[in-house]
């Protein structure tokens, strides 16, 4: 919790937050004090891969999560300096969907496959709004031009099993954004669909964030799609967030040893080194009966004793880039020399030239 | 590089940073204690509580099915006249029946020939069906068309009037009786494991089988069947009910089990007749068989909300 | 680098009936061949029939039309010995973690059923041993063999999945997207895996895949296929620096880079269009519906792929490499 910015300007703030799930196993510390923030109108992306948390986190903020099982142990949550944290399912119900929207990965989640798509559409613009039936049949067919769909005539009275992947899924994104909300959470939008059909939503979305000044928080574990869209990256691994900054920051000047070595291992098209692509040895961690420690440390190359005892507490490299790693402390410096000098060398091979102060 | 001034507080030194790298052994850690299909499906099923009952109701029957009859020192079918008709009484627990015979021991000599009856008429038609099923699933084609358009001729006459069929040409007694039973009550196990071989046959993890080069028999048995015994067992539990009912039926109607034997269907049948005067011999065969069939429904419902797969993950 | 075939395919053809009228063409009329120790890529999108050919090449579906000869034999033409054999050679490793384990097996049952199969070892001890030393290649503890797919992650149950084809000593595998359910940092895992298994069986492969980045890393050669036809086949790097075909070049532009520098200086070049189903396909080359280079003659072209320059090949040059940079 920052207490030097400005925070009330922002349109989401969450302090502390802890979400787990009872099992019969054990708990399942799912994301464990995280804290972050959302300016108006951001692009943020979060990043990580299975078991980092990162739906969890944006499920609870949406109030989406079955609780039970699933349980906020701890943490505030703040949307639009109102403190949503307890609120129940009647009280979110003139946020979820009308202020804070949520596309999945897989459309037909929220298609229902016996309806036709423009009387889904009208569903959604009725849940929050009133208005006769020709205006929101003429808002529908509005709706599915932005979200980028040819034909919306002919597509409302289109059944979802008619439609490819991609027009379902822009489908989606036009009932997301009929109560023009202010937040659009999505969860891995295209990681089922096409490359070409990816690049095409990820512009639409490009768009409606320019036109309706929407946030949004677009969960990926495709760093390409990261650049492509955000402005921000927010890093998690182990249900925990372990680096947040914006977006070249992150990508040329990361301090945290697991976004450098999740990037390393991201082959580019458009650079030719046949070299080795690094990879991370083992895999995520199993998150039940997790200890009290960095989860990143058994497979980290830089790890430190401290590393198994705590989790780091932020350290800023600067205003807008903290990163959550013992090696920022004074006394880890000959490790994290090493640690740089190693990511320099890499950097240096794809022709960087990117400069260190010592 | 900037780096910030220590912002922890206690407990640290120098020592805590020396490097430890990469931790091989704790790497692929599995957290969870291993568990099987059938330990996992156990613990669920313990947490449903009707499904307890019913296992219980049903053991209730089946302990004294068994031991039942060896608490009295009576046989079933000793006549005495001079005690027939009498009452609940110390000698004989649930009185005597019109020819002298104690009731307790007939009526558990009962439930043993129709629970002997129920459950091996259903292990054999299940298996009837489990390979027939598993023949028309697997190979599709004409021998599945075939197969089927046989399930459905049979299905379409009523159940009752097949066996009933059967058991006047195969004649009375016990093993008639499972015969009858076995040859009409294959038709749902097999459609039912038919279906599921079909869509195991398109998953990922056959056609596997198949690049490994095993062969049909190999499939069917080390693939399809075992992930078919959770629908498999649920089907089993609900026949053993059927087959109970289709024997007291027919016992009762006079084809089945004749007298001086006992069944509970038999003993409904002579309990009719006896009901203006002795209506506890109608009451108690008949509160046998429900809770007995119930019993069986309450497991079979737990068994498959235990042992389905789509609930598992 | 032995030059050698390995595969030929002439004219592959493989189509499905859908419903009572419809064909679906998955695979129109494929031609190509694979060489000895080689890693040829084959990236498509949906619709594009790669995993289908994947599965013809594995003999899992024969061909409707045209013939796969493998070391110069047909393998349609092959006795019921001569199939076993060819699943010994010719290994699948498949794209789902998730559904091509037998959920009802030990991971030690599941390395294990094709050595049992094909009677590889006399006795249930070198058995045992053989599969605790494929765990251990494959980055597993032995002590994993005795638990059930449903408890390891998706990228350990991909290595499950190589470990039993690897069990069979196979000479080719057919990697039908192998690491597109995985996580990213796992994929680079896998994807090393494949390499230094590669390199120590001396394996040649075919890596099907939809990510063309991690594609161009692992593969000598790379074929694009699109809606069942092959458009171009070139080695890795001259694929994408001088991608002739328009497909191709559309199929790079779209591929984002993780780097914002770049992405941001990208032009947005507007890719319109949805992918059109296989049934029902136009006449000619099945690309004419999004394509700008397009014009009459594309309704009546022949797709024969022809060699422009070594070892490039492709059915259309329109797209003629330096138009690529736009990146």
């Amino acid at each position: 919790m920052d207490n030097n910015l400005d925070t009330r300007g922002n349109l989401l703030n969450v302090y502390d937050l802890s979400v787990s799930f009872d099992t019969y196993a054990g708990e399942v510390k799912a994301v464990q004090n995280v804290s972050f923030y959302l300016n108006r109108g951001e692009i943020v992306s979060i990043v990580g891969e299975s078991g980092s948390g990162k739906s969890v986190m944006t499920q609870s903020i949406a109030k989406l999560l079955p609780f039970p099982p699933a349980r906020i142990k701890s943490g505030k949550i703040i949307y639009n300096n109102i403190d949503i944290s307890n609120y129940s399912f009647q009280e979110m119900r003139n946020i979820k969907g009308k202020e804070i929207s949520y596309i999945f990965q897989d459309p037909m989640t929220g298609l229902n496959p016996t309806m036709k798509i423009g009387a889904q559409i009208i569903e959604a613009i009725y849940s929050h709004n009133k208005m006769k039936k020709s205006d929101a049949i003429a808002y529908s067919i509005d709706l599915l031009k932005d979200a980028g769909i040819s034909n919306p005539n002919k597509r409302i009275s289109q059944y979802p099993y008619e439609l490819s992947g991609g027009m379902r899924q822009r489908v989606m994104i036009a009932m997301a954004i009929a109560s023009k909300p202010k937040l659009l959470i999505a969860d891995e939008p295209t990681t089922a669909l096409d490359v070409t059909i990816q690049s095409q939503i990820l512009g639409t979305l490009k768009e409606l964030n320019r036109n309706l000044g929407m946030a949004i928080i677009l969960i990926t574990h495709d760093m390409g799609i990261v650049a492509n869209i955000a402005t921000r990256v927010i890093v998690m691994y182990g249900g925990k967030i372990v680096e947040t900054g914006p977006i070249i920051e992150i990508f040329e000047n990361s301090l945290h040893p697991y976004t450098r070595a999740l990037l390393a291992s991201v082959p580019r098209i458009d650079i030719d080194e046949k070299k080795e692509l690094s990879y991370i040895t083992g895999s995520p961690p199993d998150m039940l009966n997790l200890s009290e420690r960095c989860p990143f440390a058994p497979r980290c190359k830089y790890s430190m004793k401290i590393c198994y005892n705590k989790f780091p507490t932020e350290y800023k490299a600067n205003e807008k880039h903290s990163v959550y790693c013992f090696l920022m402390e004074g006394s880890a410096q000959k490790t994290m020399h090493k640690f740089l000098r190693d990511y320099f060398i890499e950097y240096q091979t794809v022709n960087r030239g990117v400069d260190y102060e010592k | 590089m900037p780096t910030s001034p220590s912002i922890i507080a206690e407990g640290i030194d120098c020592t805590d940073f020396e490097e430890v790298g990469i931790k091989p052994d704790e790497v692929e850690v599995i957290n969870k204690p291993s568990t099987t299909y059938f330990k996992d499906a156990w613990r669920r099923f313990k947490s449903n509580k009707v499904a307890i009952l019913g296992l219980l109701i049903l053991s209730f029957f089946i302990i004294m099915a068994i031991f039942g009859p060896l608490m009295v020192p009576y046989k079933y079918n000793d006549s005495n006249l001079k005690i027939a008709n009498q009452s609940f009484s110390a000698s004989h627990w649930f009185g005597t029946d019109e020819l002298g015979r104690d009731y307790w021991a007939r009526i558990w000599i009962g439930g043993r020939i129709s629970l002997l009856i129920g459950v091996l008429a259903t292990i054999l038609q299940g298996t009837i069906g489990i390979i027939i099923g598993s023949i028309s699933g697997f190979f599709g084609g004409k021998i599945d068309s075939f197969l089927m358009r046989i399930v459905e001729f049979l299905q379409a006459f009523p159940y009752l009037v097949w066996v009933t069929l059967l058991i006047l040409i195969a004649g009375s007694g016990i093993i008639p009786m499972i015969l009858a039973l076995t040859l009409t009550g294959w038709l749902s196990m097999a459609r039912l494991v038919r279906g599921q071989i079909l869509s195991i046959k398109q998953e990922d993890y056959v056609i596997a089988a198949t690049a490994l080069g095993a062969d049909r028999r190999r499939i069917i048995r080390r693939h399809m069947i075992p992930n078919s015994m959770g629908v498999i067992i649920v089907n089993l539990t609900f026949s053993v009910p059927q087959a109970i009912f289709s024997e007291a039926f027919l016992s009762f109607i006079g084809i089945g089990i004749k007298p001086p034997m006992s069944s509970w269907g038999l003993l409904v049948s002579l309990g009719m007749s006896q009901l203006t005067s002795y209506p506890m011999r109608l009451l108690i065969p008949c509160i046998c068989i429900s809770l007995t069939m119930l019993s069986f429904q309450l497991l079979g419902d737990g068994l498959r909300d235990a042992l389905d797969p789509k609930l598992r993950h | 680098m032995k030059n050698e075939k390995m595969f030929e395919l002439k004219n592959v053809k493989k189509y499905f009936k859908v419903g009572s009228h419809q064909i679906l063409k998955a695979v129109d009329d494929v031609s190509f061949d694979i060489m000895q120790d080689e890693i040829l890529g084959l990236v498509g999108e949906s619709g594009s029939g790669k995993t289908t050919l994947g599965r013809v090449i594995a003999n899992i579906y024969p061909p409707t039309n045209g013939y796969v000869l493998y070391n110069g034999y047909n393998i349609l033409q092959y006795s019921k010995e001569q199939r076993k054999v060819y699943t010994k050679n010719v290994q699948v490793i498949f794209q789902d973690p998730y559904s091509s384990l037998d959920p009802r097996m030990t991971v030690g049952e599941i390395i294990a059923e094709g050595m049992i199969i094909h009677n590889m070892y006399s006795s249930s001890k070198e058995i045992k041993e053989r599969t605790h030393e494929l765990l251990e290649l494959v980055g597993l503890n032995s002590e994993h063999s005795n638990r059930f797919p449903h408890e390891f992650s998706g990228g350990q149950r991909q290595r499950i999945g190589i470990a039993r084809a690897l069990a069979l000593n196979p000479k080719f595998l057919v990697c039908d997207e192998p690491i597109s359910a995985l996580d990213v940092s796992i994929q680079a895992q896998i994807v090393n895996l494949f390499k230094k298994i590669q390199a120590e069986m001396q394996l040649t492969y075919l890596f099907i895949a939809h990510d063309l980045s991690m594609v161009k890393y692992i593969s000598d050669r790379v074929a694009v296929m699109y809606l069942g036809k092959i458009v171009e086949i070139a080695s890795s790097n001259l694929l994408y620096k001088e991608a002739l075909h328009p497909y191709t070049e559309f199929l790079l532009s779209a591929i984002p880079i993780p780097d914002p520098r770049v992405e941001s200086k990208r032009s947005n070049i507007k890719l319109e269009g949805e992918i059109p189903s296989a049934i029902n396909l136009p006449k000619g080359c099945p690309f004419q519906g999004r394509c700008k280079y397009k014009d009459d003659s594309c309704s009546i072209k022949d797709m024969t792929l022809i060699e422009i320059s070594s070892n490039h090949w492709t059915s259309c040059t329109r797209a003629e490499g330096g138009k690529v940079s736009t990146l």
